[in-house]
This record gives C-alpha cells, sequence and structure tokens, in this order.
C-alpha cells in the first residue's frame, strides 16, 4: 500500500487573545497572543488504512483536519493529500474526498436532510440510480429511515450526527475525515458506523482518518496518532501503545473469611478489603506457577483478569506526559 | 421542485436555498409586507412636507411624482440591498464557511447562488407587486426601450451592490463582527442612491458629484428612467460610469478574496 497521505513539518499559529479579568472594563483591554495549534507535525496515511488521530482538548487534531482537506493554509511545511496540495488544488481535492466536521453541519437546519443528500449528489455528479441506491443502503444501515424526510432542527443530535456521515459518503470518496463523528450517537448506530466503514474499506478502499475524543471510535483503527499540544507525540499501532502504556494486568480476587492470601510479592496491590482484593501483575506472571496456585487456592472463591481499556492506557499516557513537563 | 433534476451544481444550491428562503413563510411574508409599509410611509411624509410647504412642485417634482417614484425606490430596495455581507458575516461567525470549503463549490459564487435565492423570492412577493402600484399610479404607458433600460440599470445597480456587500463581506474574515459597517454603508449607500429623496433635490455641483459615484444607477436612475425624466445620455452616461465602478468592484474583490482566504480561521473547532 502507498502513502496517500504525507505531511511533512507543517506548522500553523492562530492570533488569539484574553481578557485579564471580568468586567466591562477588562473586556476592553485585550491581550494578544500567537497560538502555535501545530508544531513540525510530520506523518503518513496508508491509502486504504484506518487511521485514529487522537490527542486532548486544543492539541491540534481539528486544525489538521482543517490543513488537509484544504479548509486551512498552513504556515510552513508541505502537505500532499492523493498528490495534490489541498490549498493550491481544493477544487480537484474536494470531488474525491468526504467530511464529517462534528462542530459544523452539512445538512441546512430548516430543510430535511433528503433536500442535502439530493444536493451532494448534483455537486459531485452521482448518478440518479446509484444515489438512490446508496441512499437507501446508507439510512437502512444507520436507521434514518423514518428521519431523513423531516426537517433538520426536529433532529436530535445523533441523528443529525449520522445524516452528515450520509450527506458526506454519498460519492464514496476515496478519502473520508470524520472529525469528532459520534457526538451524541447512539449505541447501536455507533456499532453501524463502524461497521460501515470497515465495508467501504474493504470493498471500494476508502481511507478514513478518524479525530476524536471518545477512544471506543477508534476500535477499528490499525493506526494512531497521538497530538499533544500541536506536536506528535505518539506514532504506531494500537498494541504498540498498549505495550508501552498499558502492559499491566488488573486481577481481582474474592476469597472467604479471613483467609487473605498473600499478595505484595506478586505485584502492585491496589485494594484489599474483607474478602476481596486487586492486584497489578505484568503480563508474564499471568504464568508464573507460584502465582497461579496461589489464584488456585481453597480460599479463592474466584478470580477475574482485565487488561486496560484505550481509555485508562490514554489517561496513563498523557499523566506521562505532564509529569515530564512539570 | 423541478430545478433540482437539473444537473448544475449551482442550480441545485439555488433551489435548495430558495426552500431554505420560504421555510419560515409567516416571518418571511412579514418581512416582505413591511416594504409595503415603508413605501406607505414615504408616501405620507412627502405629502406633509408637499402640504406645509404648500406647493404642487418642489424642484419641478410633483407631489404625484413624489409617490411613484418611492414605490419604485422601495420596489427595487427589494434587491438592492445588503444581504451579502450578512450571509458572508454569518458564515465566518458560525464556522459554517469550513464545511463549504470541503465541497467543490467556490464560496464567493455561493455566497452570490444563496443571496440570489432570496432575492428571487422577493422579485415575486414584494417587487412586482410595487411596480404595479407604481405603474397605476403614473397612469401612463412605458415603452419597451424604458423598461429594458430600467431593467439594465437595476441589474448594474444589483452587481454593484452586491460586490459592495462581498468586499464588506470579506472584513468579517479579519474583524469578525461587520453588522456597524453594513448599517453605515447601507445608509451612505441610500442617501446617495436616491432611497432617501431623489437626488435631483441636491444642489447642482453635489448632485453632478454623485452621478460620478457607483450610487445612483441602484435606486435613483432606474427610478427616473421609468419616470421618463431621464435623457438617454444621461442614462447611457450613469451606465458608462457605473459599467466602470464595476469593473473596479470585481477586480478588487478578486484581489482582496485571494488575499483574506488566507486568513480564515473557522470559528467554532
Amino acid at each position: 500500500m502507498q502513502n496517500i497521505i504525507e505531511i511533512r513539518g507543517i506548522s500553523k499559529s492562530f492570533k488569539t487573545y484574553e481578557t485579564r479579568s471580568t468586567g466591562i472594563a477588562a473586556s476592553l483591554r485585550r491581550r494578544y497572543h500567537i497560538k502555535k495549534a501545530l508544531d513540525e507535525v510530520t506523518l503518513e496515511v496508508r491509502e486504504g488504512s484506518i487511521t485514529a488521530l487522537l490527542g486532548r482538548n486544543g492539541s491540534g487534531k481539528s486544525t489538521l483536519i482543517k490543513i488537509l482537506t484544504g479548509i486551512l493554509y498552513a504556515d510552513s511545511g508541505s502537505v500532499s493529500v492523493m498528490g495534490l496540495n489541498p490549498w493550491k488544488e481544493r477544487m480537484r481535492l474536494a470531488r474525491e474526498i468526504g467530511v464529517v466536521l462534528g462542530a459544523h453541519s452539512q445538512l441546512y437546519w430548516n430543510l430535511p436532510a433528503e433536500d442535502a443528500f439530493k444536493f451532494m449528489r448534483h455537486i459531485y455528479g452521482v448518478d440518479e440510480a446509484a444515489f438512490k441506491k446508496r441512499l437507501d443502503y446508507f439510512t437502512n444501515a444507520l436507521n434514518l429511515k423514518e428521519v431523513y424526510r423531516k426537517p433538520v432542527r426536529e433532529m436530535s443530535l445523533g441523528e443529525q450526527m449520522k445524516c452528515n456521515f450520509v450527506a458526506s459518503v454519498l460519492h464514496m470518496p476515496r478519502i473520508v475525515f470524520l472529525d469528532e463523528p459520534t457526538i451524541g450517537v447512539d449505541i447501536p448506530s455507533k456499532a453501524a458506523l463502524k461497521e460501515m466503514m470497515l465495508e467501504m474499506q474493504k470493498e471500494n478502499g476508502t481511507t478514513f482518518l478518524i479525530t476524536t475524543h471518545i477512544v471506543e471510535d477508534i476500535s477499528v483503527a490499525e493506526r494512531i496518532f497521538l497530538l499533544e499540544k500541536g506536536r506528535l507525540v505518539f506514532d504506531g499501532s494500537r498494541s504498540r501503545l498498549e505495550h508501552l502504556f498499558g502492559n499491566k494486568r488488573v486481577v481481582e480476587l474474592s476469597f472467604s473469611g479471613g483467609a487473605a492470601p498473600r499478595l505484595s510479592g506478586y505485584g502492585r496491590v491496589l485494594a484489599h478489603g474483607k474478602g476481596f482484593a486487586r492486584i497489578e501483575v505484568e503480563p508474564r506472571m499471568l504464568k508464573n506457577r507460584s502465582f497461579i496456585e496461589m489464584l488456585s487456592g481453597r480460599n479463592i472463591l474466584d478470580y477475574k483478569v482485565a487488561e486496560p481499556g484505550l481509555s485508562a492506557i490514554l489517561s496513563k499516557f498523557y499523566a506521562r506526559l505532564d509529569k515530564k513537563r512539570r | 421542485m423541478q430545478l433540482f433534476d437539473r444537473p448544475n451544481p449551482y442550480l441545485a444550491m439555488f433551489s435548495v436555498a430558495l426552500k431554505n428562503s420560504m421555510a419560515y413563510r409567516a416571518d418571511f411574508l412579514m418581512t416582505l409586507a413591511s416594504r409595503f409599509v415603508q413605501a406607505g410611509l414615504m408616501v405620507f411624509i412627502w405629502t406633509a412636507i408637499y402640504h406645509f410647504t404648500n406647493t404642487n412642485s418642489i424642484l419641478g417634482i410633483t407631489l404625484s411624482t413624489i409617490y411613484v417614484y418611492f414605490f419604485l425606490v422601495y420596489a427595487f430596495r427589494s434587491v438592492i440591498n445588503m444581504e451579502v455581507p450578512s450571509v458572508v458575516q454569518q458564515d465566518i461567525l458560525e464556522g459554517s464557511i469550513a464545511a463549504t470549503y470541503t465541497r467543490p463549490i467556490r464560496y464567493p459564487l455561493q455566497v452570490f447562488v444563496n443571496a440570489s435565492a432570496g432575492d428571487f423570492i422577493s422579485i415575486l412577493v414584494a417587487m412586482l407587486p410595487l411596480l404595479v402600484i407604481a405603474f397605476v399610479l403614473y397612469g401612463a404607458p412605458l415603452s419597451v426601450p424604458t423598461i429594458m433600460l430600467m431593467l439594465a440599470e437595476l441589474a448594474i445597480g444589483y452587481a454593484l451592490v452586491s460586490l459592495i456587500g462581498f468586499m464588506i463581506g470579506m472584513l468579517a474574515v479579519k474583524i469578525t463582527y461587520v453588522y456597524g459597517i453594513i448599517e453605515a454603508t447601507w445608509s451612505v449607500m441610500l442617501l446617495l442612491g436616491g432611497g432617501i429623496l431623489p437626488l435631483s433635490f441636491f444642489p447642482s455641483a453635489v448632485f453632478n458629484i454623485l452621478m460620478l459615484t457607483p450610487f445612483p444607477i441602484m435606486l435613483y436612475m432606474p427610478a427616473m428612467t421609468f419616470l421618463g425624466t431621464a435623457s438617454v445620455g444621461e442614462i447611457m452616461g450613469s451606465i458608462a460610469v457605473s459599467l466602470a465602478w464595476l469593473a473596479v468592484f470585481f477586480l478588487a474583490s478578486l484581489v482582496a478574496w485571494s488575499r483574506v482566504r488566507k486568513s480564515i480561521t473557522s470559528a467554532g473547532g
């Protein structure tokens, strides 16, 4: 697979302001400063892959998406999306991409989503038969049949997000940029969105780049980029992230009576109460004979081994970044 | 809508914008109805002026001509308006310009198409009835060349006000809020375009200078053409001056847009 997106050392700054304190007089005295939203970011995305772009609020995720889609200019560095410069060849690029911006709707507030879908058909020159087939497929899969003919203002936030997704993929783009695509979307629809992404990837070789705060959204991602204060701080697979920051396992034990097992030699005891204990251990400990014998002991009623979720891994990652900065 | 089945994206955009403009029907119709009320108000004010000055004619313009003049002005104001900068400012403030930029459409064209959809409805619902009233009050037949010249002037005026409006809208990229500038420009345009009083009421030196500005073609000259008080030479001169302004504003808009485009930041994440 070749690279479909190549970013080399891009930076982007914005002029922002803040007032020194509250009150009318203070609001007149603004302090301007330059905020570096992206700082020398270099990365590549493989064609046909599903890639996640993670980061905390203000880390530069949305700015990066806006640069890749030609909305914003970069101050320096170079960007190639399908061999095109997004700012100089925006019109050509826009024909080949689909974009869901969580904060900015593709729909018309006063009109049914159907009008926006038809509008997209004309913009991208989709023939009517293909349009009907795709619309039928997407609205069925995302449970929108009863919804897309009513005005957008009467839809729930989740329904609007799903309609935005449909509006952005009706022309079967080669790359789909999803910026916070699951705000307000219910659990079955989230699953349907993931299913649809995997199917579009498999059938059409569509590339997806997803930015999100919701870690469950990126379960389909093969590769993860992590941005922190405009800098790329991690580039790798989910398993590498897990290996680096989530290689511990948590074992929860319940035992009978007052016969508490001795746990301190196996790992870090997280909790120890009457008939209950939780201990964090290295994965190799799960094969350790002494540990297994302890788990099989008569007084152990039950035990459960849990892997840390991605949320926990990221929390750990951010905690380490913050500690380093201090 | 039938228009929707045609392949042109801008035609499809026009069709959606038409539907969108009519979404809140009651509010839309009340806004249009206000034009009739405003025209009636001008009739009332000028009747009072003529009554208290105890005259039938001011600077050669009779009261009945003034009635026709203001019905014409309010008819033309259905399309001569500040819709374009309002649309641009809204897009900048809400950040919806970002969504537009992800589609293969040109933003300036989208703005003009969206604004023209609203103006199209205004033509049907407000401009045509007001023109009919003006015609009835005028009480004399209009020749085809007169109508053609008036429409040509109005078209140039419409293009000028749209370009001026777009340039004001572009300021929103830099300074975000341009309501004040829109209001101030609109007031100046109304005064210098003949929307408050006929330009012939100004001293002749001022009048001659005003005729070299881009404003008379928006309201005053089409009304004078309708009333038959402007000669063909005056009309052609005004059209020539206005076309020159149109070229200047068009080129200025292109240059300004190519610079401003790089400063778009898209509010709201």
